[in-house]
């Protein structure tokens, strides 16, 4: 190998190390469990290495890769693998539960419901803290269409059994 | 829950961990197999493809066809941004109403609807080859639909699917964005034809993060087409400029100028995110160019300039999107497309004797005057309604100077008292401040306008003189310079090539083709295109790829009796030659005594070829009439062009021996109607030939099918011994068996036309 990619390879495992928390955090919330978020970061990190040297910054990067995750999540609705599994959220035992597992598990009954776009722009909405014309730009869809999603997705979440009576602000 | 308890709840309950290291090797692991495959699923079909047709005519080593190329990789950048594979692509019958598993490729079309609202739809330019299954598991996902039978409309944007399968069949679907939003296959409707368009989406971005797909070939993208992958113009790199030529229908016709990389930026960034306006469908009305966006893997945008300003048509639920260039811009795209002769505008109105005072646009009492007659000058038909006169201003491509109240109102008043409306007033104010008005040195009369544009911009198409064919024939190899039968005149001297088909190389300055040739031409007693590489792309091209050939010889080196050369022309008068091998060692030399070697390869040949194709298919011209007699004396392979094309003649040709005991072609007397019959055949039924498969033509002794396209081109399908016919199109080796009874016509009439003795396939 010669010094450049050492050097690429070891500030792609900083950059990871650094910001992959993140990013796991964000790929949780759109599968609802931790292998499936792994496999998502994985194929992400896997897709996108190539073009770590040539981005040259690492929040560039990290933008870049986060599209990827969403766009990655967005297409594989229709393989057949994920959909003969149904991914598991990390369900506590009723010993030790607390009332963030809790809520946790029923967040994630309540996004369980809602359609792939729909769970994506929310994360992207309120998770990520993203505008709407960013939103709009990771996903490559128009505004209007972000703005609809959003709408439809927080009233399905107000509405959800699952989250009926929760008390969300502590 | 408000939104920000949303977002509060969100935050709290996602669980904060670390990447595990599993995940990083992970990803290293795919990184790796997703590169050796790639390169290696390369090597192994270029191995597969590089079995040679060896033809062999009796004893002799003259090769008549040449021998299938390697498939370039399944995502190299496309040459078109409507494949091959989309062509005429109409739905089939699925058994069991299902997909088959095993599909290796597919294709996204776009509809079967020629345009919708002005626009032509395409879909992807290269096709999907990873996740296939997956794509066929999307199409076999989407529920059944039966009402959509009923309620989905003839026209509307739409898209097709191509599944190809290892076989050569193809299973092709279709979906529509409107009515019933129906997926059709032969009989059968699903539902959800948007949600399957997202799944394909998706699996094409899927493979072109991983692959880093680029589309950097110039092509044809004037007039109208826009992308089914729905692209927005955030995604934008490239842009063109169709100008459109006095005369013809500017959806159909015109001529195509890219805009500058900064120029793009800027209107892409100026546009920015729309919105869109629900519920309108895009005009027709052309009032300025349209504008053509490509992303960079291809993916076309169109914009239309109408009467109110750009208007596009997102297919998404926002609708029809609008932009009105600023100032500044719109300039710009004026300058840009202006800036050689290709377009013009009419000459700029002066108005003459204009009774003016002295007009302030800083808002004081304006004390010019303005009459019916001033508007006229200016160029406004105020007899007519506004949006006559709109189009008259030729709508964007205006220069705008900064109205002022006063002047809004000056020109709505006296407007008004010439007897006319206007639905742009600031537009109308525009022009006759900056036609009508100095304000720095009142009074106007006595200086001239700012020079602006006044009318719609027109441009020519660019021309290529069209020169006759640089065909011989072995039995008259000096015909290059002479008149043909035909009586049209000689060909251009530029190909002189002596009575052996040859002539003499020349040396280049430092060993390359400078850059800026005039014209380049392909010569050669072989099959050559009768005209000329022209035009300052498609010439950088060749020279570009001439600085690249190789000095590493290949390892099983054979020369060909058949030269051809490349003859580049430049406008102080240069002259340089180059002989290219472009059947066996593609070797390329030049120099006093041809000492200068390098090499190309297969594929530097063939796309030497395709800039020919893609000139002709830019630029579509009539070549002269080449003579009718001798359509089997040269039967090589002509330029890469798909077997539709060639449709304009034809003869069943059987090879004989000369005086010199050298073989050459002969013509068998030909049935219209049998040709007419093998025409469709080849089109409808030819089908790859699995490299795989051994060569059936092996001890070949010469019957074959020529057809020729009309550049005066030749196809020839080689028969081989079970009565299959095999031709080369372009990377591929394709073949075609005739069914019963049209063998037996075809054996019948190259029996009937053979003279005897000579042997046959039978």
């Amino acid at each position: 190998m010669t010094d450049s990619l050492v050097s690429e390879a070891v500030g792609f495992e900083q950059f990871v190390a650094d910001r992959g928390r993140g990013l796991l955090r964000a790929a949780w919330l759109l599968t609802g469990d931790h292998h499936h978020a792994e496999d998502l970061v994985q194929t992400a990190l896997a897709k996108t290495w190539g073009r770590y040297a040539s981005m040259g910054n690492d929040h560039k990067f990290e933008a870049y890769v986060r599209t990827t995750i969403y766009r990655t999540y967005v297409s594989w609705w229709r393989r057949m693998s994920w959909r003969a599994e149904q991914p598991h959220g990390d369900v506590p035992d009723k010993e030790g539960e607390t009332s963030v597992d809790a809520l946790r598990v029923d967040l994630l009954r309540a996004l369980d419901t809602l359609p792939r776009m729909q769970r994506a722009v929310l994360t992207l909405r309120f998770f990520d803290d993203l505008s709407t014309s960013e939103v709009a730009r990771v996903l490559a869809i128009p505004e209007g269409t972000v703005k609809s999603h959003s709408h439809r997705g927080c009233a399905a979440l107000r509405g959800s059994v699952h989250l009926a009576g929760q008390e969300v602000t502590p | 829950m408000n939104e920000d308890e949303i977002s509060e709840t969100l935050n709290r309950v996602v669980p904060s961990r670390d990447v595990p290291e599993g995940v990083l090797a992970g990803a290293r692991r795919r990184r790796r197999r997703t590169r050796v495959a790639a390169g290696g699923a390369a090597v192994a079909l270029v191995t597969a493809l590089t079995v040679s047709l060896g033809l062999t005519m009796g004893n002799s080593n003259q090769q008549v066809v040449a021998t299938p190329a390697p498939s370039p990789s399944t995502n190299a950048a496309s040459a078109q941004l409507e494949p091959e594979a989309c062509r005429d692509a109409a739905v089939t019958t699925l058994p069991d109403n299902q997909l088959p598993d095993g599909a290796i490729r597919v294709w996204l079309c776009g509809g079967p609807s020629d345009s919708f609202g002005g626009i032509h739809y395409v879909g992807a330019p290269e096709p999907l080859t990873s996740n296939v299954a997956d794509a066929v598991a999307a199409f076999n996902a989407v529920p059944s639909a039966v009402g959509a039978m009923s309620c989905t409309p003839n026209n509307s944007i739409g898209y097709t699917v191509v599944y190809e399968y290892p076989d050569g069949g193809v299973h092709t679907v279709e979906g529509s964005l409107g009515g019933c939003e129906a997926v059709l296959s032969s009989g059968t409707h699903r539902g959800d034809a948007r949600g399957y368009l997202e799944a394909l989406r998706g699996l094409w971005n899927d493979q072109r993060i991983t692959l880093g797909t680029v589309f950097d070939a110039d092509v044809q993208v004037c007039s109208s087409r826009t992308s089914v992958m729905g692209v927005g113009i955030a995604d934008m790199t490239r842009a063109y400029a169709c100008g459109p030529i006095e005369g013809r229908d500017p959806a159909k016709d015109s001529v195509q100028i890219p805009l500058s990389d900064e120029l793009v930026a800027d209107i892409v960034k100026e546009i920015g995110p729309r919105d869109g306006m629900v519920g309108l469908l895009p005009g027709v009305t052309m009032a300025a160019p349209s504008l053509v966006f490509l992303s960079a893997e291809g993916d076309p945008l169109t914009i239309l300039g109408t009467p109110e300003g750009y208007r596009w048509y997102d297919p998404e639920p926002t609708g029809m999107n609008q932009w009105v260039p600023s100032a500044g811009l719109a300039a710009r795209i004026y300058d840009e497309m202006t800036r050689d002769s290709t377009c013009a505008a009419p000459p700029r109105i002066v108005p003459a004797d204009v009774k003016v005072d002295v007009y302030d646009a800083g808002g004081g009492a304006a004390s010019a005057e303005l009459v019916a007659e001033h508007l006229a000058e200016a160029g406004f038909d105020v007899t007519n309604t506004g949006e006559s006169a709109f189009q008259s201003l030729g709508s964007a491509i205006i220069t705008r100077a900064a109205p002022g109240n006063a002047a809004m109102d000056l020109v709505g008043s006296q407007f008004t008292d010439a007897g006319g409306e206007m639905s742009r007033e600031d537009d109308v104010v525009d022009v006759l401040v900056t036609t009508m008005f100095d304000e720095e040195n009142p009074p106007f009369a006595a200086e001239p306008a700012k020079d602006v544009p006044n009318g719609s911009i027109t441009c020519s198409p660019p021309q290529i003189d069209p020169l006759p064919s640089v065909m011989s024939t072995p039995s008259n190899p000096t015909s290059p310079s002479q008149p043909s039968t035909s009586g049209e005149p000689g060909v251009n001297g530029e190909c002189d090539l002596d009575a052996d088909g040859r002539m003499a190389t020349t040396e280049l300055p430092e060993n390359t083709l400078p850059d800026g040739p005039e014209a380049v031409w392909l010569c050669s007693t072989m099959r050559a295109p009768f005209e000329p590489l022209v035009g300052s792309e498609a010439t950088r091209d060749l020279v570009d790829s001439f600085k690249k050939l190789s000095t590493t010889p290949p390892t099983d080196q054979r020369s060909s009796t058949v030269p051809s050369y490349l003859v580049a022309v430049y406008p102080d008068g240069q002259r340089y030659v180059v002989h290219v091998d472009r059947e066996s060692s593609f070797e390329v030399t030049w120099g006093s005594a041809g000492q200068q070697v390098r090499y190309g390869g297969r594929e530097w040949v063939l796309g030497l070829e395709e800039l020919w194709v893609n000139q002709r298919n830019e630029n579509p011209l009539r070549p002269p009439a080449a003579p009718r007699a001798g359509i089997c004396d040269n039967m090589h392979r002509s330029l890469g062009r798909t077997i539709e094309h060639y449709d304009e003649d034809g003869a069943l040709c059987v090879v004989v021996r000369s005086d010199e005991d050298e073989p050459v072609g002969m013509e068998v007397q030909t049935p219209q109607q049998l040709l007419a019959d093998v025409m469709e055949g080849v089109q409808e039924d030819g089908f790859p030939w699995p490299a795989s498969n051994e060569s059936p033509l092996k001890g070949w002794q010469g019957d074959s099918i020529l057809l020729v396209d009309d550049y005066g081109d030749r196809q020839p399908l080689l028969r081989g011994a079970d009565d299959t016919y095999f031709w080369v199109d372009g990377a591929e080796t394709l073949a075609w068996k005739p069914p019963p009874a049209l063998q037996a016509r075809l054996a019948q009439a190259f029996d009937d036309g053979r003279p005897s003795p000579q042997p046959t396939n039978s």
